[in-house]
């Protein structure tokens, strides 16, 4: 996309109508039609006017939650879409997100067509090219690699979703053993912190609690519907919604808010604990059954007392006090919060860990109002690769071999094996970089860093909608067909019920945009004609995605047809159980079958069997930086969006107003905001909503692509000034790990 | 003759033109046949109840009603206003979703030169755009900001309540939207209908009831605060109305 194309869209394409105008102008949209426009307000007293034409069930993909749309569909066009009345998690609602997908699809910034870079990386300079020559172009530099450096030098990094299985295949398939996946850059430390201590990680009854306690997680902002209309129901059933976070978030300001110290959580969790086993509050009948290593909890947490977590903390003892007793009233129907990105501090694993041992102690477990284990996936047939699984080099970074052992490691570690690669510490060097659905350039921490790594490659070819920030530092980008223009693999899914749901197409895709299994067809193809695979690629990917969906549902007493028409399935009437594990009919997924307050397998591995604090580094006169998101964006993906943007077009650093009056900030006036690593020029939001010792940037801004139009220009990038921490446990990104400097301009 | 009486006796004649030319000419006073005819045919007065507690501003009606209506960018129908009070750590953070509030005695309709902004039989205030001269009058006139010339039709453009969709038999769209259900929508002349109940059982409010206008966008859990408020000269209050133009608050 070139500079100046991106001009005339910018002044062409303000609108939605303008877009397609330009779009019929240009002959790639002949045969859309706008709808007959309703004037707006013109002869609005009469009856049926128009009428919405063709309504469509599919599955949103604004997020990762997959909520159920309906999509209004006139000739062709994509007219509105509202939530699906039958699906159990939207109940006919969306969120702006949802409703703002109609701009993901008619962007003018939009790929239409296979770029190749024309200029230097980042220059902006493109040429389009035919899928035939991009498939070509891809095959040949992933071939080159492969000659010099073999399979491994190729680093494989995707997101989670229904069709990154495709992607995923063909990496496995070509042979690398270098995955670097969103695991370590979201959730992976709550993962190992809660399999660690009860095998799981716990859903959340929060309609039915009374006691709703939330570390740090921000649901009524980084939402997953329904738990936020049941955390909002919750609370109108009388629940007490207790928010442990530096910033006043939404969801905060819906409950009693508890500023905390940034990394000091643990020492809070501890405390508690300790008040309740002091104090004799927990429960007794639960710990007996159904934990393991209570005494020896009981002799750890001895130390924690309210008092000393209120020098770690700054939140006064008694509050601390009342906080344990609260909760051992409500008791068992206290949600404890599993959090979800659990990307924080360097600690974060053994963090999650006290968060199912509080829950243990109140025996809010496996009881209406507390959390409880969902009702379990409906099971889909499996289809059948013809390729089997070989043996492959070992991880550029050893991370299969030891430094995390209790980490999954499929999923990589981003931080680690991006100091392998920069640095040439690894086995072995890595060349080439394949991206889909990704944008590492925002998404991992010390932004600068990652586009060291970029310097490393000698080729890097990029999957995406939009020109993201990844992509404009591509060799190549493949467009992708977004969400509302493809068919992918069924979604199974199940809280208190279980269904599946489909996202099929609603229109055609814009321009030559592709689905990824034609995409990873037409690179398969383009690679059996320079090597020879065992049986050949193109075989291994020789069907239609309706022939992945049809062997998905086999089993299921539901055809394709019928599904595209409903939009959700659900096996029959389903009532919600709970009491399996109080009964003793199910065992925790742990060595005992219990929940261990004593960890046997992280005393193997070499850590703290139970969670040991340390208090956080000082740094006087500066201040700890800390992340987030608004409602109306999702990390580093729509913010681009004409009509979310809109919201908010410009993030800003949100600073305590004594902090700013002590170093003469305005609201509104522009900081210089320093790291050890990076620095950002962004505006000032005087706020009391945040601690004196804390500030916060929205993610998703400060992009460097020119081609995202709407976005250029605009807000500073969070992950630029972040440093290169990670979890010790699992490798997971700390995030809220870097202090800054903030100083007027 | 007040305010009220004025409303009333407007709607009524309204009213009557539906029922027939012979009716209306008979005159402002009440016949039984008319009154017969009231009952039978009760007429609709739709208005909505926002349940601020339950609203999170996430702004999903707002992005709803820009894609169901084609609001120009830069322009709204509804919006979603923060109110920020406090000092660290007593601070507080409120929501408060607006839109037309579809007056009773709406100062819109009696400021329009040409009558393209009128009241309907069911009280949706509506703007007819063939009529409408761009003159601006009601804009400056609506105490709430929520009216917007519409540069692409060159009319005054309000929130109707999805008339399109009501006429399909279907919640506005920033109602259907919403997923945490703070937003109720029917006929407020229907006592058992869901905003009857919920008006009547509980505390409810409307902006700026100094005005006179007689909203039928209802609120619970209103904090209309601004920083501006005389009340609180040394409080800190900050609105973020998250529209690109300043409002009149």
């Amino acid at each position: 996309m070139k500079a100046e194309a991106v001009k005339a869209d910018r002044q062409a394409g303000i609108s939605r109508r303008g877009f397609l105008g330009l779009c019929a102008a240009m002959g790639t949209g002949a045969a859309l039609q706008l709808r007959s426009f309703k004037a707006i307000g013109k002869n609005n007293d009469k009856p049926g006017s128009w009428s919405r034409g063709e309504v469509i069930p599919s599955t949103c993909n604004m997020c990762v939650n997959r909520c159920g749309i309906q999509c209004h569909v006139v000739n062709g066009v994509l007219e509105k879409i509202d939530g699906d009345y039958h699906n159990p998690k939207t109940l006919g609602g969306t969120c702006a997100k949802g409703q703002a997908g109609i701009m993901t699809l008619y962007d003018p910034d939009r790929i239409k067509y296979p770029l190749i870079r024309a200029g230097a990386r980042g220059e902006g300079k493109w040429r389009r090219a035919s899928w035939e020559e991009a498939y070509e172009y891809v095959a040949d530099n992933l071939d080159k690699i492969m000659d010099k450096y073999g399979p491994e030098g190729l680093l494989w990094s995707s997101s989670t979703d229904l069709t990154e299985i495709f992607f995923l295949k063909l990496g496995v398939f070509l042979g690398t053993p270098n995955f670097a996946r969103h695991a370590t850059l979201c959730l992976a430390s709550r993962n190992v912190g809660y399999f660690g201590t009860m095998g799981g990680v716990p859903d959340s009854d929060l309609a039915n609690a009374k006691y709703i306690i939330m570390f740090g997680a921000n649901r009524l902002e980084s939402f997953e519907l329904p738990y936020n209309r049941d955390l909002i129901s919750g609370i109108e059933n009388g629940a007490k919604l207790v928010v442990v976070d530096p910033r006043m978030t939404v969801t905060a300001a819906k409950g009693t808010w508890v500023p905390i110290k940034p990394r000091t959580d643990m020492a809070l969790t501890l405390a508690l604990m300790h008040v309740l086993i002091k104090e004799d509050l927990y429960d007794k009948d639960f710990v007996d059954k159904l934990t393991v290593g209570f005494d020896a909890l009981k002799e750890h947490v001895a130390q924690y007392s309210p008092e000393w977590a209120e020098k770690e903390t700054d939140i006064p003892a008694r509050t601390i006090v009342e906080m344990a007793r609260e909760m051992a009233v409500a008791a068992p129907a206290v949600v404890v919060f599993p959090g979800r990105r659990s990307s924080w501090y360097t600690n974060d694993t053994q963090f999650r860990r006290t968060l199912p041992m509080l829950m243990a102690l109140l025996g809010a477990f496996d009881v209406r109002g507390g959390n409880f284990v969902n009702a379990g996936k409906v099971k889909l047939g499996e289809f059948d690769w013809e390729m089997a699984p070989f043996d492959v080099a070992p991880c550029v970074d050893g991370f299969d071999e030891g430094p995390f052992p209790l980490a999954a490691h499929d999923d990589g570690g981003y931080v680690m094996r991006r100091d392998a690669i920069i640095d040439e510490t690894g086995k072995y060097p890595v060349r080439g970089w394949m991206i889909y659905k990704q944008n590492p350039l925002a998404a991992v921490v010390d932004g600068n860093r990652t586009l060291k790594m970029m310097e490393k490659m000698d080729f890097i070819c990029s999957i995406d909608v939009q020109p993201s920030q990844t992509a404009w530092m591509a060799d190549i980008i493949l467009p992708e067909t977004t969400y509302l223009e493809r068919l992918d693999p069924i979604w199974t899914t199940g809280g208190k019920v279980k269904f599946i749901s489909i996202r099929q197409p609603v229109v055609k895709p814009q321009g030559e945009a592709r689905t990824i299994l034609d995409i990873i067809k037409g690179i398969a193809a383009a690679m059996d004609k320079r090597r020879t695979f065992d049986p050949p690629m193109s075989k291994v990917f020789d069907f239609t995605m309706e022939d992945y969906v049809d062997k998905q549902l086999a089993p299921l007493p539901i055809d394709r047809k019928t599904l595209a028409r409903q939009g959700i399935w659900m096996p029959g009437q389903q009532k919600w159980k709970l009491g399996a594990y109080r009964r003793g009919e199910k065992d925790f997924r742990t060595p005992s079958g219990k929940i261990e307050f004593v960890s046997e397998r992280f005393r193997r591995n070499g850590y703290d069997p139970m969670p040991v604090y340390e208090p956080p580094a000082e740094e006087a006169g500066r201040q700890r930086l800390v992340t987030g998101r608004y409602a109306w964006f999702t990390h580093s993906a729509n913010q681009n969006n004409r009509w979310l943007n809109a919201i908010h077009p410009e993030n800003d650093i949100w600073i305590n107003p004594d902090v700013a009056r002590e170093k003469g900030i305005k609201d509104g006036g522009y900081v210089m905001v320093r790291s050890r690593v990076g620095k950002v020029k962004i505006k000032a939001y005087v706020t009391p909503r945040i601690r004196p010792d804390t500030v916060f940037i929205c993610h998703g801004f400060g992009t460097n692509s020119a081609g995202q139009t709407t976005l250029y220009g605009k807000g500073g990038a969070d992950q630029v000034l972040m440093e290169s921490k990670a979890d010790v446990i699992t490798n997971n990104q700390a995030l809220h790990e870097t202090w800054v400097d903030i100083t007027k301009v | 003759m007040s305010k009220k009486l004025k409303t009333t006796q407007q709607s009524r004649r309204g009213f009557l033109k539906g029922v027939g030319a012979a009716a209306a000419a008979v005159g402002a006073s009440a016949t039984p046949v008319q009154a017969v005819a009231a009952i039978t045919e009760p007429k609709k007065r739709y208005g909505m109840l926002i349940d601020t507690r339950r609203c999170v501003g996430c702004h999903a009606c707002s992005v709803s009603c820009r894609s169901e209506n084609n609001v120009p960018e830069g322009k709204h129908r509804s919006w979603v206003e923060y109110t920020e009070k406090g000092t660290f750590p007593n601070a507080t953070l409120h929501f408060l979703p607006r839109l037309c509030n579809q007056c009773s005695d709406p100062q819109c309709v009696s400021v329009c030169p040409t009558n393209a902004t009128h009241i309907r039989d069911d009280g949706i205030i509506t703007v007819d755009a063939d009529v409408c001269i761009g003159c601006k009058y009601c804009i400056h006139a609506c105490p709430y900001d929520a009216r917007f010339l519409n540069p692409e039709t060159g009319a005054v453009d309000k929130c109707d309540f999805c008339l399109d969709r009501l006429e399909q038999g279907k919640e506005p769209a920033c109602v259907a939207t919403c997923f945490n259900r703070a937003r109720i929508f029917g006929d407020l002349n229907d006592p058992d209908s869901t905003i009857s109940r919920m008006v009547a059982s509980n505390a409810v409010s409307v902006l700026r009831p100094g005005m006179g206008t007689l909203p039928n966008v209802f609120y619970i859990g209103l904090d209309y605060a601004d920083e501006h408020d005389i009340r609180f000269p040394r409080q800190y209050i900050r609105v973020t109305t998250h529209r690109d133009e300043n409002i009149r608050r």
